[in-house]
């Protein structure tokens, strides 16, 4: 029990510092390479869910308020589904 | 009569049918999930986008400032032990220079036809120093703006300044990148930083006017600094032609570097681009109203 936890917790840390991580290489580096950095992490995990904080992170600061304002959000939320209902088909 | 299989079989259907209700299960709360938080995140940026706005510029802010700062040191440092560097950064002052030459040639050009404008129009109050005045009579002055923020780091034509409403700037200043070139207009302020849409964004539309024949055009943004415009092929627009922001004081938006005739339709696609290269500048001029 105690192993399990410990585990968990290792794995939640190493997760909030890849999110750190990526939250400042979304800043940093170019669009289309943060996209393709978020694609990856979605098919990697199983429900990555902070790519949606990510997305809503790009929209905010850079859609001006004349564009549809949730390009990347909309993009993200529907891209995690599609993996979430390809991902359970395939392990089966 | 014995049926030692049929216990195994039915223990694997209810298994499998077990399996499988778990597996829809948790499909549906992670399709739950995500609904949620996107629906919860596109109801903040539409009921909150100015204070959004400000969270997000406010945290990114910093991170972007360090990345400029580490990125200018790293290269003095490389410049300092490399000689090829220092070559290689000489020739590209000396292409900046002749590049600033040939904007300020331009600046010259527009000045000209402007003076000559204004001598024909007579009487009206034009060009204060560093102030002009706009068609409503306000007087207008340009505030110098660090680009914190550009493409590529932006999927959009969009830069990121570090002045915004406490520095007097409102949605709609026009943004120069010299004297008489204009770039794009603001589209969003937030206390100490601004959005600036350039007028190549994807979707843009602006109204141009030709500066050689004075007909006006709408102009479409298509992203990566270059803007077209569709006209019947009779049309009067050539190779260079230089088209202008429509107002008192008219402002460069680009140059036509490519004309499409090639269509078998009875119309040519006219490609303009600003005459420099918009993402490797560092400073703006913003225009604001005293």
């Amino acid at each position: 029990m105690k192993n399990k936890i410990k585990k968990i917790t290792s794995h939640a840390y190493n997760r909030a510092i890849l999110d750190i991580v990526i939250f400042i290489l979304v800043l940093v580096i170019p669009w289309w390479l943060s996209t393709c950095i978020i694609i990856g992490l979605i098919a990697y995990f199983p429900l990555y869910l902070e790519a949606l904080f990510f997305s809503f992170l790009f929209d905010t600061l850079y859609t001006s308020r004349y564009a549809f304002p949730y390009i990347f959000l909309t993009f993200s939320a529907v891209l995690i589904i599609i993996v979430s209902l390809i991902r359970t088909r395939i392990r089966t | 009569m014995k049926m030692n299989f049929l216990p195994k079989n039915s223990y694997t259907k209810s298994h499998s049918a077990h399996f499988n209700f778990r597996r829809k299960s948790l499909v549906r709360s992670s399709i739950y999930w995500v609904l949620g938080i996107f629906f919860l995140l596109a109801l903040i940026i539409y009921f909150f986008p100015k204070t959004v706005r400000t969270s997000s510029y406010t945290v990114a802010r910093p991170i972007w400032i360090i990345q400029e700062e580490t990125v200018s040191t790293i290269s003095k440092i490389r410049d300092f032990f490399t000689f090829k560097s220092w070559l290689t950064r000489e020739n590209q002052a000396l292409r900046d220079e002749v590049t600033a030459l040939s904007l300020q040639a331009n600046d010259y050009d527009t000045i000209l036809k402007e003076n000559d404008d204004l001598k024909i129009l007579m009487g009206r109050q034009q060009a204060l120093g560093s102030s002009t005045e706009d068609v409503n009579g306000h007087i207008l002055r340009r505030v110098l703006s660090r680009i914190i923020s550009k493409p590529p780091r932006s999927p959009y034509d969009t830069l990121v300044i570090d002045t915004g409403s406490s520095e007097g700037i409102t949605v709609g200043s026009k943004v120069f990148i010299s004297s008489t070139l204009v770039v794009g207009l603001v589209t969003d302020v937030t206390p100490h930083s601004s959005l600036v849409t350039l007028f190549s964004a994807s979707g843009q539309k602006t109204v141009a006017e030709n500066f050689r024949t004075a007909a006006t055009f709408e102009i479409s943004g298509q992203g990566g600094a270059t803007m077209t415009i569709t006209v019947p092929k009779e049309t009067d627009i050539l190779w260079g032609d230089k088209f202008v922001y429509s107002a008192l004081t008219p402002a460069t938006l680009g140059l036509v570097y490519y004309v499409d005739n090639t269509s078998q339709s009875s119309f040519k696609t006219i490609y303009i681009r600003t005459q420099t290269n918009v993402f490797a500048i560092k400073w703006v001029f913003v225009e604001k109203k005293l």
